[in-house]
């Protein structure tokens, strides 16, 4: 009689873990955890349900997640299994360009829209937007009405701004720079940005040079010599440096346009359509 | 004028040298004769990049780590000379170095053109110097995510 309890206490509760671990409440609990953004989890729900059952939005969900955890190449493998769903197959085509772009991958980005560019007028044109961006980028040369034309409203005089800075930097030549520190030491560091180390070029350049001059004139010629010698190095070293200033000026100049860029991708999301309908 | 010239380096020196800190007893360490700074330097079988290295010992040994750590850059201007000539030749190494001399001796050294470090140098890499564009590095933490790209 005791067995015969236990045996039903058994299989009661087994039910009940039965029901507990259903299909559908995983699927509940998953996209809790989707909604609460803890991807890892919610993603394991999602693979326990998709075993049993199929489901491009559960599939889909699974990408933005691991999108999310910048796992940028399981992403794309789970994008890739929706690019023939009658439902997501331009979301999913969209995202996986993102995962190429985000990660400033514009060569691949580009060759792989040329096979899979989502049909999609919603999606398209928020593609061309990321293109246009990422040809300002890498120095495609494209006419300003290309990279302008797929932005509306304000954004069309902040890209329009991009394009004249990206066609027209504010570079300073190298070889100007080197040529004015011969003529005079320490004014090609100034045009390169660095007044205060130019001043200093021209200031130790004439000490040393004076000394020479004037030691020569006075005849000791060992003392003038070293003077020469030491001034000869600085003003050697004052061309050579403001060659160099220039070009770490020109650097600086790219790498604010670029950061320039990011910073207006991330304020417009990339412009990624949202994707709150997936957290009903 | 004889006594202006001294007088000039006197001051130039004085402001160039950060090291205003009071000197204290430290405690010995036995473990590394060798500061960190020795260690970046490229080891080679060739003899320049021996004679280098040994040079180098010998400039630390009996003047700069007599006066202090107080260069105001990372790396300083001594390392700074042997990567500069390791990385390139003997000619461009000092010409690099006669650039950051200048630099160093600048008193009002232009401090938002620098990469300030935690330890509060001035991060200034040899191969910014090198005339190569590719080689430039503005700043010295290149923080980019190797997560499954």
């Amino acid at each position: 009689m005791l067995i015969v309890l236990c045996s039903q206490l058994f299989s009661q509760s087994k039910n009940e873990s039965n029901i507990f671990y259903s299909l559908e409440n995983r699927l509940k609990f998953g996209n809790y955890l989707f909604c609460q953004e803890d991807y890892l989890r919610a993603n394991d729900e999602y693979a326990a349900y998709l075993e049993k059952s199929d489901n491009d939005t559960i599939q889909f969900k699974i990408g933005i997640g691991l999108a999310r955890m910048k796992y940028f190449a399981d992403s794309r493998a789970s994008y890739k299994k929706l690019f023939n769903s009658q439902t997501l197959s331009d979301e999913a085509k969209f995202f996986y360009l993102y995962t190429y772009y985000v990660v400033n991958k514009y060569d691949e980005f580009e060759k792989t829209a040329n096979s899979i560019l989502p049909n999609n007028y919603k999606y398209r044109v928020n593609y061309q937007k990321q293109q246009a961006l990422a040809h300002l980028l890498v120095g495609y040369n494209f006419s300003e009405e290309d990279i302008v034309s797929p932005f509306e409203g304000q954004y069309k005089s902040v890209v329009s701004d991009f394009y004249q800075r990206a066609k027209n930097p504010k570079y300073k030549s190298p070889v100007l720079a080197g040529v004015m520190s011969a003529i005079i030491p320490g004014s090609g560091k100034a045009y390169a940005g660095m007044v205060g180390d130019g001043i200093t070029s021209f200031l130790l350049t004439g000490l040393f040079t004076f000394l020479a001059i004037d030691n020569f004139n006075k005849e000791h010629d060992t003392k003038a010599w070293i003077f020469t010698g030491v001034a000869a190095f600085f003003y050697t070293g004052n061309i050579y440096g403001s060659v160099a200033a220039a070009q770490i000026y020109n650097a600086g100049v790219r790498f604010n346009f670029e950061s320039d860029i990011k910073i207006f991708l991330g304020k417009t999301n990339y412009f990624i359509p949202t994707t709150d309908y997936l957290c009903d | 004028m004889k006594l202006i010239i001294p007088f000039i380096f006197l001051v130039t020196s004085l402001y160039a040298q950060n090291d205003w800190v009071r000197w204290e007893k430290v405690k010995p360490k036995y473990t590394n004769f060798f500061s960190e700074d020795s260690t970046t330097i490229i080891q080679s079988s060739s003899s320049n990049h021996n004679f280098l290295y040994n040079a180098k010992i010998v400039y630390k040994f009996f003047i700069s780590d007599l006066d202090g750590d107080n260069c105001a850059f990372h790396p300083t201007c001594s390392q700074f000379f042997v990567e500069a000539s390791l990385n390139s030749n003997i000619l461009q190494g000092t010409l690099m170095f006669a650039d950051r001399f200048t630099r160093d001796l600048n008193l009002l050294k232009g401090l938002a053109h620098y990469p300030h470090q935690p330890n509060g140098k001035l991060y200034d890499p040899s191969h910014n110097y090198l005339l190569k564009v590719k080689k430039i590095e503005l700043f010295p933490f290149n923080q980019t995510s190797s997560i499954n790209k």
